[in-house]
């Protein structure tokens, strides 16, 4: 809304012809006018084109005007190569960046990359591996109770009849003393105390002792499988964050 | 593995320094190629951060850019590791600029003035200094606001010093849109430095 009788007086000379350029402008190319300044009409294909820019910027004062701004933003880009800048943080690879990316000659070999394979289901194998040595532990161990009487009595008469010698498995560890002896020994109670053998171990026995030795390494490798997996899991979210 | 020192005569000492590192790096010196990393970080920093105006991103995009460098780097096949390290940077800002353009609700936001340092010279008068200084940070700010294509395009012709056809091989466009794009490009930041001119006429 105007304030003033004066705004509402037509324009002067100046501003009519001011207008008139403006006018005139509004029907040029100012891309081609910011072509020829950016240098984009220097081959021999585009000489047309040049001539046009070039009648246009001769004649148009808002082309030339068009035409230095765009040369002179292009000179100021160019002397916007020779500012430096300082990186935000430091881009060095770390170790575990390079075993990552396919690593160097050592970081290479079957050892590393089986490592690398395994990082990534360690945990739920280990945690697969630990509860099946658990079951184990707990099946060989109900064995062990179901079948523990007889089998103490079995030891039992090994080592007592060592000395009593009144029973079959006594005659039985006699024998096999003498045979371990010698035969020129004696076969006295006293060398029989000392030098008797273990008894050998009955069908149940040996398939529950090795089934208990394999589930405790199982329950042993399964945990340390869990651990590495999960220290590796941490590392990795750990250089994911200071990304 | 073909030795570059061998394949590449080069008289230049710095090209022969960068040679010399990547060999080593290529028979599994790590150092060797963290090394480079310390030569070419700011640079590459300053080219992608002009293409991705954000610098948690361009931060991103260097790292990455050295990443896929040490992942390829068996692929090098001589010439100057400087231009093959940029190059792969302008990969890394391409796919940057794209991973932006999916996200759009993140606007760019304005460049830190602490980013760039001008130009250091014993004569430099403090008030050119200064001048060019400011004019750098308006057409850093406007450079911000065009169009990915259009930035790329003049940031690798009229700062980096590519040609048309470089250009347009990087892009994967042809030359006559290389060309538009940077007078296109121009046109754009003039309109919007129109206030600030006197600066760039000065």
């Amino acid at each position: 809304m105007p304030e003033r009788d004066d705004d509402l007086q037509p324009a002067g000379g100046q501003d009519e012809a001011a207008l008139a350029i403006v006018a005139r402008h509004a029907l040029h190319d100012e891309e081609l006018v910011a072509a020829l300044a950016a240098g984009a009409l220097d081959g021999d294909d585009e000489a047309d084109e040049r001539s046009r820019a070039k009648a246009l910027v001769d004649r148009c004062p808002a082309c030339r005007a068009v035409h230095d701004d765009v040369a002179a933003i292009g000179d100021a880009l160019h002397g916007a190569a020779t500012f430096t800048a300082k990186a935000p943080r430091d881009f060095r690879l770390s170790v575990e960046d390079a075993h990552r990316l396919g690593g160097t000659v050592i970081t290479r070999g079957p050892v590393s990359a089986l490592g690398r394979a395994l990082a990534g289901f360690a945990r739920p194998i280990g945690a697969s591996v630990a509860a099946i040595g658990l079951v184990g532990v707990l099946v060989g161990s109900a064995f062990v109770g179901a079948a523990g009487t007889p089998q103490r009595n079995t030891v039992d008469t090994g080592s007592t009849t060592a000395g009593a010698a009144s029973s079959a498995a006594a005659a039985e560890a006699s024998s096999s003393l003498e045979i371990a002896a010698g035969p020129t020994t004696s076969p006295k109670a006293s060398d029989q105390r000392f030098t008797a053998p273990t008894p050998a171990p009955t069908l149940e026995a040996a398939p529950t002792a090795w089934l208990l030795i394999v589930s405790v390494l199982a329950i042993v490798l399964g945990l340390g499988l869990f651990a590495y997996g999960t220290i590796a899991g941490r590392r990795r979210e750990r250089r994911t964050e200071t990304r | 593995m073909e030795d570059l020192r061998a394949t590449t005569v080069t008289e230049d000492p710095v090209q022969r320094r960068d040679l010399i590192l990547l060999e080593r790096a290529r028979e599994g010196d790590l150092a060797a190629f963290n090394d480079l990393v310390v030569v070419y970080q700011d640079m590459l920093f300053a080219l992608v951060v002009r293409m991705v105006p954000d610098r948690d991103q361009a931060s991103d995009a260097v790292q990455e850019a050295f990443f896929s460098a040490y992942r390829n780097m068996a692929g090098f096949r001589g010439g100057s590791v400087k231009s093959w390290l940029s190059r792969i940077a302008i990969n890394a800002a391409m796919d940057a600029q794209r991973l932006k353009k999916r996200r759009p609700a993140d606007p760019y936001p304005e460049l830190e003035d602490d980013t760039w340092q001008p130009p250091a010279g014993a004569s430099a008068d403090p008030e050119v200094t200064a001048l060019k200084t400011e004019r750098h940070r308006a057409l850093d700010r406007a450079l911000a606001q065009i169009t990915n294509d259009q930035r790329t395009a003049i940031v690798l012709y009229d700062v980096e010093g590519y040609d048309y056809a470089e250009i347009a091989e990087l892009t994967n466009v042809s030359v006559g849109t290389v060309k538009s794009r940077i007078h296109r490009g121009r046109l754009a930041l003039r309109g919007l430095l129109l206030e600030k001119m006197d600066l760039f006429r000065a």
